[in-house]
């Protein structure tokens, strides 16, 4: 569904991203890891086009992203929830989940009120704080809004940067527990995450990230298992 | 102070207290996209009040005279935004780095106000009432005689507010300008067009300004170079209420409408002077507004 | 001796020689007024960062005063125009710390209402300043000739505004400049080079204050007459424009933006019909294609023509660039039960360190372990809500972090801090000690003509020792991201300081960049000096350092040598993160 390759990425003249080849089949759950600073949040902002793709090609279904404005790789079906939650914290918990899903030019009004009585009913505590504003959420509550805000735009492809930063582990594991649900209903994820064991412990398909590249990649199982991933992380 | 006098002086400071909310309105709205705030706002009142002083004495109904003055002004805006605010470039615009946008945005307004003296001539001008029939139609409130105006603009323009909050707070537009302020690249994830937004944005404060113009024609008199005030005040009133928080700038706006009658009605000769008194004495005290917070400037 | 000003000064001589009339005397006079009080402004805007809308409120008080002691109380010009200088000192002074108080366009809308306060009275206190009807029979600067009068008084004006001139080149080409610059990037990051920010606006702000009300002073004892009509926004505005126009920074804004404002009036005297047509199309064309101004424009084509004047390089070999400041402390820096917290969350939370001198001590964990706020509490920018920082065995806890920085700390930023519109080698000057008075320094700078050379060289020096000496005339924009670091590095070094405290410094760097870092900072450490780092990039983090101390959720989870924190079973698991579900691995739960 999603298909990288030869991808290099600059900010500045600073080279982030070289060379990366991967691929996210439609209906699985994919998870890139790596320790900081080895480009998972540049590659994903490269994918939904916040930055230029230097070098290489990313597809959706087909599409190809490098020509397209971020807004449209949004309204593609291919969502980003960001690090950081980057929740709109002036806006309510309500208008924060609708934002996204108004722009989205195929989705009607029946539509979008149908999904926020899901996302309501996927984490009820968003429905008990519909009308605060989003900067008095807890981080717990801003990420599930983030990913609820993210859903609304009824994507085909969700891709999340780093959703347990900083979250106490109870939340995490619900996080963790949604994303499987979603993938188990047909939506493609990809997971990007520092911490490996959680990461590649939900997913089907796993890539370790290094300085830039691609260093590993196998079924998440597999990758769990190697000594080498250890490796990667501290030495 | 006689209470017949009290409610005058409230009223008309409320009259002109509310047109500086709107000012102060638009400035906020421009700085909250783009960073940048359009120093000819108050050549975009100008303009409203003689187009609609124009189109109103050529004897076309009110309605449509005010509706093609909205429309004009709002292409006007963002016509501002494409050629004077977007070819500087995103960024430092709001630091006193890059002070581009003064001189743009001052210069389309330099523009506006030559277009009109060359139109209409240097001479002062009183726009026909809007609302009331005969001339200086007054009523009364509580024993006081009150000009209707004036009544009906601080009625309007506190509608219009209603009507802003509305848009910002309830609207996708309105949401769109929120996301486009906090972070352009969340925004755009969301499937909002960032540019499109920050347009939209100056479309809005071309309205207001339009609507500020189209309200005090009749009210003060009208010529040329009458903006400079109004925008200076809707920036001091801005900058009180804060750069955050609308609901700031109404209060702020309505509160030195309130102080400027006042001082005018206790010392006819200096009474320009307190309403700026107070606004240094309450920047040193709240030094970024009333809703404003202190943010670290490390990176 | 620098001969620019010799030429300047002739030209100011001879003007009124050659002019054909008197005319054109009164615009050259106009120009050179107007260009006193933009140079002021031009510092203060374009160096310290500081927007000011209100520069005509000092212009009057100055002028004001002037002209009101020497016309109704007969006091001598020479006296009263002291006086304005003086009254013009104490208003800005008063301002300037209202300055302090605000910034950006709070700070515009500060100087605004002081404008227009000093405009209303000046306007409306028709006894004393003779309002807009105004005051006519000002004693005139032409040291008694009536006929000759415009001579004198433009040679007067024009030997203050040469003045004016040669001390706004001596601060923008000097330390001065750049330590305003370093303000006006960042205050924080000033303080971290040892600079107190609030003193330094203050004193651009006074100083801004009084050449525009010299200005003030010349415009009032001018013609002889004056109206309040000249003191108001329009003319703040105009201040604006000039220096904008001219090129904001840029040495000579302020006479090319006076000029050209000056002459253009003129010429579109005539067709004062659409002179604001004109001037609003110039505005808008000048901003949109040249945004750097007047200056800027001349700067393109200037170097199509001309080649740069080389500029002596300083012998970098025999100059030894570390002073080592001796230091008994066994301990260069100690950190006891150290907390703090941002919005009610514990971003560090008991911290207790000791890192011991002369070693390379490392930082590690995962990402919002609590890195980056340690070491800002550590520097000074945050100041910890519990706990005790000891630096060399003082406490420092409540010390500000320039005096933190004068201690003998320096640090480096994650991300960057340089200044990118001054040459490397100036960024790595901006570290260096001032090593002379401001009257001394500007002595110096006029008769030798060689700046800071002594300073110069060390930096170089510097510059070598990191190996990018080639770049030291070179724009920090214009460098790679890993020399950029190593620039980063050298202004610190520059500093002389006894503890670095390294932020990230081989982010971003390749494996040979990354090797260079790791050469340098084992030479620092050879050479005495103490070294923090928060770096992630595990294979240097292990190979350079002494210590490692590991982070998690703000509290220190483990401290060793390298090899034991590699073995260490709670940081493994605090960096794959299982440690967030207590050991176990959560998709075992999640899918049972």
């Amino acid at each position: 569904m999603i298909e990288i390759s030869g991808v290099a990425t600059r900010i500045g003249k600073l080279q982030i991203l070289s060379n990366i080849t991967l691929g996210v089949p439609a209906g699985k759950l994919v998870s890139i890891v790596g320790a900081n600073g080895a480009g998972k949040t540049t590659l994903l902002r490269t994918i939904s086009r916040l930055l230029p793709v230097a070098a290489g090609s990313v597809r959706f279904e087909g599409h190809d992203l490098a020509a397209l404005q971020p807004q449209r790789v949004a309204e593609l079906g291919l969502v980003h929830v960001p690090q950081g939650r980057q929740i709109v914290p002036n806006l309510t918990v309500e208008d924060n989940l609708l934002i996204g899903a108004r722009h989205v030019r195929s989705l009607s009004a029946a539509v979008i009120a149908q999904r926020l009585a899901l996302e309501y009913q996927r984490f009820p505590v968003l429905s008990e704080r519909r009308h605060v504003a989003g900067s008095s959420l807890s981080g717990g509550e801003q990420q599930m809004l983030a990913i609820s805000r993210a859903l609304m735009m009824k994507p085909k492809a969700l891709m999340l940067d780093e959703p347990s930063l900083g979250l106490a582990p109870r939340i995490v594991a619900l996080i963790m527990e949604t994303l499987q649900a979603l993938r188990d209903g047909g939506t493609t994820v990809l997971l990007v995450e520092q911490a490996a064991m959680l990461a590649l412990g939900i997913a089907d398909f796993g890539y370790v990230m290094k300085n830039g590249r691609v260093a590993m990649s196998g079924a998440a199982r597999d990758l769990l298992a190697d000594r080498m991933l250890v490796q990667s992380y501290l030495s | 102070m006689q209470s017949i006098d009290l409610v005058q002086v409230v009223v008309s400071g409320l009259a002109m207290g509310s047109v500086y909310t709107l000012m102060g309105m638009g400035l906020f709205i421009t700085f909250l996209t783009s960073r940048a705030l359009n120093f000819g706002q108050g050549d975009f009142l100008m303009v409203a009040t003689f187009v609609s002083m124009a189109l109103a004495l050529a004897g076309m109904p009110a309605i449509l005279g005010i509706a093609l003055t909205l429309v004009g002004l709002a292409g006007l805006g963002a016509v501002l935004e494409r050629v004077a605010v977007r070819p500087l470039g995103q960024g430092g615009a709001g630091g006193a780095d890059s002070l581009g946008w003064v001189l743009t945005t001052m210069g389309v307004g330099m523009i506006l106000q030559n277009i009109v003296t060359l139109v209409w001539g240097k001479s002062k001008f009183y726009s026909p009432p809007l609302f009331g029939k005969g001339d200086k139609q007054i009523v009364e409130i509580l024993g006081a005689g009150v000009f209707l105006e004036e009544i009906l603009v601080a009625g309007s323009c506190l509608v219009v507010v209603a009507v802003l909050l509305w848009i910002l707070f309830r609207t996708r537009w309105g949401n769109a300008i929120s996301a486009v302020a906090f972070d352009k690249d969340t925004a755009s994830l969301l499937a909002i067009d960032v540019k499109k937004t920050i347009m939209l944005s100056y479309v809005i404060m071309a309205v207001l300004a339009a609507i500020c113009g189209i309200l005090v024609g009749p009210i003060v008199s009208a010529q040329a170079h009458m903006g400079l005030l109004y925008v200076l005040k809707g920036f001091a009133v801005v900058c009180i209420g804060g750069f955050v928080n609308p609901v700031g700038i109404l209060i702020a706006g309505l509160a030195f409408g309130l102080v400027e009658a006042f001082s005018n009605y206790f010392d006819s000769s200096l009474g320009d002077l307190y309403p700026f008194l107070m606004v240094l004495g309450f920047l040193v005290a709240r030094p970024s507004g009333l809703f404003g917070e202190g943010r670290m400037d490390l990176r | 001796m620098r001969i620019r000003y010799l030429f300047a000064a002739a030209l100011v001589a001879i003007l009124p020689m050659v002019a054909p009339n008197q005319f054109y005397l009164l615009l050259a006079s106009d120009i050179a007024y107007l260009a006193i009080a933009a140079i002021g402004l031009n510092i203060l805007i374009g160096l310290s960062g500081q927007l000011s809308i209100g520069q005509a409120g000092f212009y009057a008080v100055g002028g004001y005063t002037s002209a009101i002691l020497a016309m109704k109380y007969g006091i001598p010009l020479a006296l009263s125009a002291a006086c304005g200088l003086v009254a013009g000192l104490l208003v800005g002074g008063i301002m300037s710390l209202v300055a302090l108080r605000t910034r950006t366009h709070y700070l515009a809308m500060a100087t605004l209402a002081f404008g227009f306060i000093v405009e209303i009275l000046v306007q409306r206190w028709v006894d004393l300043t003779g309002g807009s009807m105004g005051l006519i029979g000002v004693p005139r600067l032409n040291y008694g000739s009536v006929a000759d009068g415009p001579t004198y008084f433009f040679w007067t004006v024009g030997a203050a505004l040469v003045l004016c001139q040669m001390f706004s080149d001596y601060i923008i080409q000097s330390e001065w400049g750049r330590r305003l610059l370093a303000v006006k990037e960042s205050e924080k990051f000033a303080a971290t080079i040892g600079i107190h920010a609030p003193l330094w606006r203050a004193a651009t702000f006074t100083f801004a204050a009084v050449l525009a009300s010299l200005s003030g002073i010349f415009f009032v004892h001018q013609s002889g007459y004056i109206s309040s009509d000249a003191f108001g926004l329009d003319r703040s505005i105009q201040f604006l424009i000039v220096v904008v126009v001219g090129g904001l920074g840029r040495p000579y804004a302020a006479v090319l933006g006076a000029a050209f404002i000056v002459v253009l009036n003129q010429a579109t005297a005539s067709l004062y019909e659409v002179s604001y047509l004109i001037f609003g199309v110039i505005f808008l064309g000048v901003m949109l294609f040249f945004p750097t101004g007047i200056s800027g424009l001349l700067e393109a084509t200037g170097r199509r023509f001309v080649r740069q004047p080389r500029e002596e390089q300083g012998s970098a070999a025999t100059i030894e660039p570390f002073n080592r400041r001796g230091i008994d402390a066994e301990f260069a820096l100690g950190l006891e039960g150290v907390v703090k917290s941002y919005a009610g969350v514990k971003a560090v939370d008991d911290a207790s360190l000791l890192v011991r001198t002369g070693t390379i001590h490392a930082l590690i964990g995962p990402n919002g372990a609590g890195k980056s706020t340690l070491i800002n509490v550590i520097s000074g920018l945050y100041l910890a809500e519990r706990g005790t920082i000891r630096l060399f065995g003082q406490d420092v806890s409540r010390s500000p972090a320039h005096m933190r920085a004068r201690m003998g700390m320096a640090r480096t930023f994650q991300n960057l801090q340089l200044i990118s519109g001054i040459p490397v080698l100036e960024n790595v000057m901006l570290g260096l000690h001032r090593h002379k008075g401001m009257m001394a320094g500007f002595l110096d700078w006029l008769m030798s003509g060689r700046l800071e050379a002594q300073q110069r060289a060390i930096a170089l020096g510097i510059l070598a020792f990191f190996g990018v000496e080639k770049f030291a005339k070179a724009r920090v924009g214009d460098l790679s991201y890993g020399h950029r670091k190593l620039v980063e590095m050298a202004r610190a070094v520059a500093q002389q300081p006894v503890l670095m405290l390294l932020d990230e410094p081989i982010a971003g760097l390749n494996e040979e960049e990354a090797k260079e870092v790791a050469k340098a900072i084992r030479q620092l450490r050879q050479r005495g000096m103490t070294v923090v780092l928060v770096e992630h990039n595990m294979p240097f983090v292990m190979g350079i350092s002494d210590r490692v101390t590991v982070l998690n959720y703000g509290r220190i989870i483990g401290e060793g040598t390298p090899a034991e924190i590699q073995n260490d079973a709670a940081v493994i698991s605090a960096y794959l993160g299982a440690a967030a579900i207590d050991g176990e691995p959560v998709a075992a739960e999640a899918r049972a």
